[in-house]
C-alpha cells in the first residue's frame, strides 16, 4: 500500500504526467471530433492518435527514474523490486481509466451521441488506452532508456498498418491486422501488455539497476 | 571544425548501441521487402498489354473498321459525343491485333477538344478545339491527321510513321470515372456521319470490342454494353475503355518500384532514436559541460554532430537502398508480380532521395532533441511529424484533399522522393498517396523537409547558445 502511495505521489508531484494526460485527452477528443465530421462512427478513433502522449507518459514514468538515478532510492526502499512495477502499473491504470473515460465522454457529448457512453465501444476505447499505457510501461522497464522504449512502442503501433500496404496475400494481411497492437482485439492487446510487463518485471528483478 | 568533427565521430563510433542502430537501420532498408513476399504474387487472370514504349497500357475501345490497301483516306463528321472528360470518339489506324500494338488516332473528346494521339504516350491538341470533322490520310507509311470546323477548310495536326496500319475505322472509348478514391467503368456513345472513303477499301463495316480480355480494361458499367448501329446517314457507336498509359488504378495488382523502399519507415524510427540520443545523452550525463568547456563555439558543436549523424546515415542508407532495390526488383519480377517499369535514373533518384530523407530526419531529430532535451518527447515529436501524416493520408475513407494537403505541407512530403510513377497528363485517374502518387515533385517534397530541418536546426543552435548547459 505504501508503495502505491509513493508511486502516486511521484506521479502527482511532477508536472510532466499531468500535462501528458491532458494532452492524451485533448488529442483524443480533438481527433475524434474531427473524424466524426467524416463519419460519426469514427468519433472514438481519436484514441489511436491520443495514445501517443500517453505512451510517452508511460515510458517516462519508469525511464526517468533510470536517467536521474532515482531508481536506486526506489529499489533500496523496496528491495523485492516487483511491487514497484505493480504499483506503477496500478497507479497508471487508474489515472488512464479516469482520463480516458473523461475523454470518451467529452467526445461523445460534443458529437451529440452522449447516450452511447455506456456502450461496448467506449469501454473498448478506454481499455485500449489502458493497455497501450501498460505495454509502454513494460517496454520501458525492459529497455531502461526512454528513446529506445518510445521508438519500440511507436514502431509496434504504427509500422504494421504501413506493412499491410506491401502484403498482397489476404490471409497474411488479416493475420497481421488481428495481432498488431493498434488493430487487435483488446484481449490480444492485453496479451501484448502482459508479456511486456512480466518480461519487464523479470528483468528489473534480475538486473543491477 | 575538424577537431569537433573528430571528437563527435569518436563519441559516435565508441557507443556500441549507436553503431548497431545505424547498421540495423541499413539492414531494415535492405531486408524489409521480405515481409511482402510471404503470400506470393496475387492471382492474375488476364494479360497486361505492354505498349511500344515498354510500359503497361490500356488498349480497349469499340472499333468499327474496314481494311485499306495502299494509299487512301477516310473523312467523317462526329455529330455528337455523349461522354465527359477524356471520353474519345474519332478515327483510328490500328497497327495490329495484339494488345499494346501501335496505332494513330484523331478524335473528338468529351472535355479536351480535338486531339491527335498515337502509341499511348503521345498527345497533341488540334488548333480548333470545336472542330467536328476528322480525316486520316495514309500515303506510303505516313498517317496524317487533319481536323476541320466546316468540312472544307482543313488544318493538319500531326503526321505519324505507321507502316503496319491496315485496319482503319471509327472508334469510341471512355476511361474509368474517378470519384473520390475509387473509380468506376465509364461508357460513351457517339453519332458519326457517313464516312467518306477514297482508295482501295475492302470488307464490310464490322465492329468489335478491342482489348476485352486484358487486365487494364475495367469493362462496362452494369447494364451497358458496346456496339454499333448503322443509321440512315451514319453510325451510332457505344464503347468503353481507353488508349493511354496504364495508371495504378487500372492495375491495382501491380506494384511500384517505390513500394520496395518501405523499409524506410522502420529504419527511420531507429535513426531518430540514435540521432536524438546523440544530444540527450550529453544532457543526461552532463557530458555537455565538458564538451562545451573544450570548445565554446556551441553552434559548431551542433553542426559537428549533425554532419556526423547525417553523413553516417546518408552513407549507410544510400548503400543499402541503391544496392538492394535493383536486386529486390529482380526477385519480385521473377516471382511473377508485375512491377511498373522505372528507368535506372529514377531508381537511383529514389535510393539517393531515401538516403537524403533519412539523413535530414536524423538532423531534425538531433535539433528537436537539443530543443526539448528529453529523449522520449523528441523521438515522439519527430516520428509523429514524419510518419503520422503519411499514415493518415493512406486512410481510405478520408477525403482525398486531406491526404494531398498532408503530403504537401508536413515533413511527410519528403516521402514523395520515393515515387517512381508518373502522371500522364492525358489521363484522369486516382492519383492518391496510397497508389504512390504525391502532390509534389520528388525534389520539391524533399525540399519541404529540408526547410523544416533548417528552421529547427537554427532554433536549436540559438537555444543552445542562449541557455545554460
Amino acid at each position: 500500500m505504501n508503495v502505491i502511495r509513493a508511486e502516486w505521489t511521484k506521479l502527482r508531484t511532477t508536472p510532466g504526467p499531468a500535462w501528458l494526460l491532458l494532452a492524451t485527452a485533448a488529442v483524443s477528443v480533438a481527433t475524434g471530433v474531427a473524424l466524426s465530421a467524416v463519419d460519426t462512427r469514427l468519433a472514438l478513433s481519436g484514441v489511436y492518435v491520443g495514445q501517443i502522449p500517453l505512451a510517452v507518459l508511460s515510458v517516462v514514468i519508469i525511464s526517468s527514474e533510470y536517467s536521474t538515478g532515482l531508481i536506486r532510492t526506489t529499489l533500496t526502499a523496496v528491495p523485492s523490486r516487483w511491487p514497484v512495477l505493480v504499483a506503477k502499473a496500478l497507479v497508471l491504470t487508474a489515472a488512464v481509466a479516469v482520463t480516458g473515460s473523461l475523454a470518451v465522454l467529452a467526445t461523445l457529448l460534443i458529437t451529440g451521441s452522449g447516450q452511447a457512453f455506456l456502450s461496448q465501444a467506449s469501454a473498448r476505447a478506454v481499455f485500449h488506452l489502458i493497455l497501450i499505457a501498460l505495454l509502454s510501461l513494460g517496454t520501458a522497464s525492459l529497455t531502461r532508456d526512454s528513446a529506445v522504449a518510445i521508438g519500440t512502442v511507436l514502431a509496434l503501433l504504427y509500422l504494421p498498418p504501413l506493412l499491410t500496404q506491401l502484403i498482397t496475400n489476404p490471409v497474411l494481411r488479416r493475420l497481421l491486422d488481428q495481432f498488431a497492437p493498434m488493430t487487435a482485439h483488446p484481449a490480444i492487446l492485453a496479451l501484448w501488455s502482459a508479456t511486456a510487463l512480466s518480461a519487464g518485471t523479470l528483468m528489473v528483478r534480475r538486473r543491477d539497476t | 571544425m575538424r577537431r569537433i568533427l573528430s571528437a563527435e565521430w569518436t563519441k559516435f563510433r565508441s557507443v556500441p548501441g549507436w553503431i548497431r542502430g545505424s547498421a540495423v537501420a541499413a539492414l531494415l532498408i535492405a531486408l524489409f521487402p521480405i515481409t511482402g513476399l510471404g503470400g506470393g504474387p496475387p492471382e492474375q487472370a488476364a494479360p497486361i498489354p505492354i505498349g511500344p514504349g515498354g510500359g503497361p497500357v490500356v488498349d480497349a475501345y469499340y472499333f468499327v473498321h474496314r481494311d485499306l490497301t495502299g494509299d487512301g483516306r477516310i473523312t467523317v463528321r462526329v455529330a455528337g459525343l455523349d461522354g465527359v472528360g477524356w471520353a474519345k470518339a474519332g478515327l483510328i489506324a490500328s497497327g495490329g491485333e495484339s494488345p499494346g500494338s501501335r496505332y494513330a488516332t484523331i478524335m473528338v473528346t468529351g472535355g479536351h477538344g480535338v486531339r491527335m494521339q498515337h502509341d499511348y504516350l503521345h498527345d497533341r491538341a488540334g488548333p480548333e478545339p470545336a472542330a467536328r470533322w476528322l480525316r486520316l490520310t495514309r500515303s506510303g507509311d505516313t498517317i496524317t491527321g487533319e481536323a476541320s470546323a466546316d468540312g472544307s477548310a482543313w488544318r493538319r495536326i500531326d503526321a505519324i510513321e505507321l507502316p503496319e496500319a491496315t485496319r482503319i475505322g471509327l472508334f469510341v472509348a471512355a476511361p474509368q470515372q474517378t470519384s473520390g478514391l475509387g473509380s468506376a467503368p465509364g461508357v460513351a456513345t457517339a453519332e458519326f456521319g457517313r464516312p467518306e472513303l477514297t482508295g482501295d477499301w475492302s470488307g464490310d463495316w464490322t465492329g468489335h470490342q478491342r482489348g476485352a480480355r486484358t487486365a487494364t480494361f475495367s469493362g462496362y458499367p452494369t447494364g451497358a454494353s458496346g456496339g454499333f448501329t448503322e443509321t440512315g446517314d451514319g453510325f451510332t457507336v457505344t464503347g468503353a475503355g481507353d488508349l493511354a498509359p496504364a495508371t495504378r488504378a487500372d492495375l491495382p495488382v501491380a506494384a511500384a518500384a517505390g513500394d520496395l523502399l518501405l523499409g524506410t519507415f522502420p529504419a527511420l524510427i531507429v535513426i531518430v532514436v540514435v540521432a536524438t540520443l546523440m544530444i540527450t545523452t550529453e544532457f543526461r550525463y552532463a557530458l555537455i559541460r565538458t564538451t562545451l568547456s573544450a570548445d565554446h563555439r556551441r553552434g559548431r558543436l551542433l553542426l559537428g554532430k549533425a554532419l556526423v549523424v547525417g553523413g553516417v546515415t546518408f552513407g549507410t542508407s544510400l548503400a543499402a537502398a541503391a544496392l538492394t532495390l535493383p536486386l529486390w526488383l529482380w526477385v519480385v519480377r521473377r516471382l511473377g508480380l508485375y512491377v511498373f517499369p522505372a528507368p535506372p535514373g529514377v531508381l537511383l533518384r529514389a535510393s539517393a532521395g531515401t538516403a537524403a530523407l533519412l539523413a535530414l530526419t536524423a538532423v531534425l531529430a538531433l535539433s528537436v532533441g537539443t530543443i526539448l532535451r528529453r529523449s522520449a518527447a523528441a523521438v515522439t515529436a519527430v516520428v509523429v511529424a514524419v510518419v503520422l501524416p503519411y499514415l493518415v493520408a493512406l486512410i481510405p475513407f478520408l477525403p482525398s484533399a486531406v491526404g494531398q494537403w498532408l503530403t504537401r505541407v508536413t515533413p511527410a512530403a519528403a516521402l514523395g522522393v520515393q515515387q517512381t510513377l508518373t502522371r500522364p497528363p492525358q489521363v484522369d485517374s486516382v492519383y492518391s498517396v496510397a497508389y504512390g502518387y504525391y502532390p509534389l515533385s520528388p525534389w520539391a517534397g524533399l525540399a519541404v523537409l529540408c526547410a523544416y530541418t533548417a528552421a529547427t536546426f537554427t532554433l536549436a543552435a540559438f537555444l543552445l547558445h542562449r541557455r545554460d548547459a
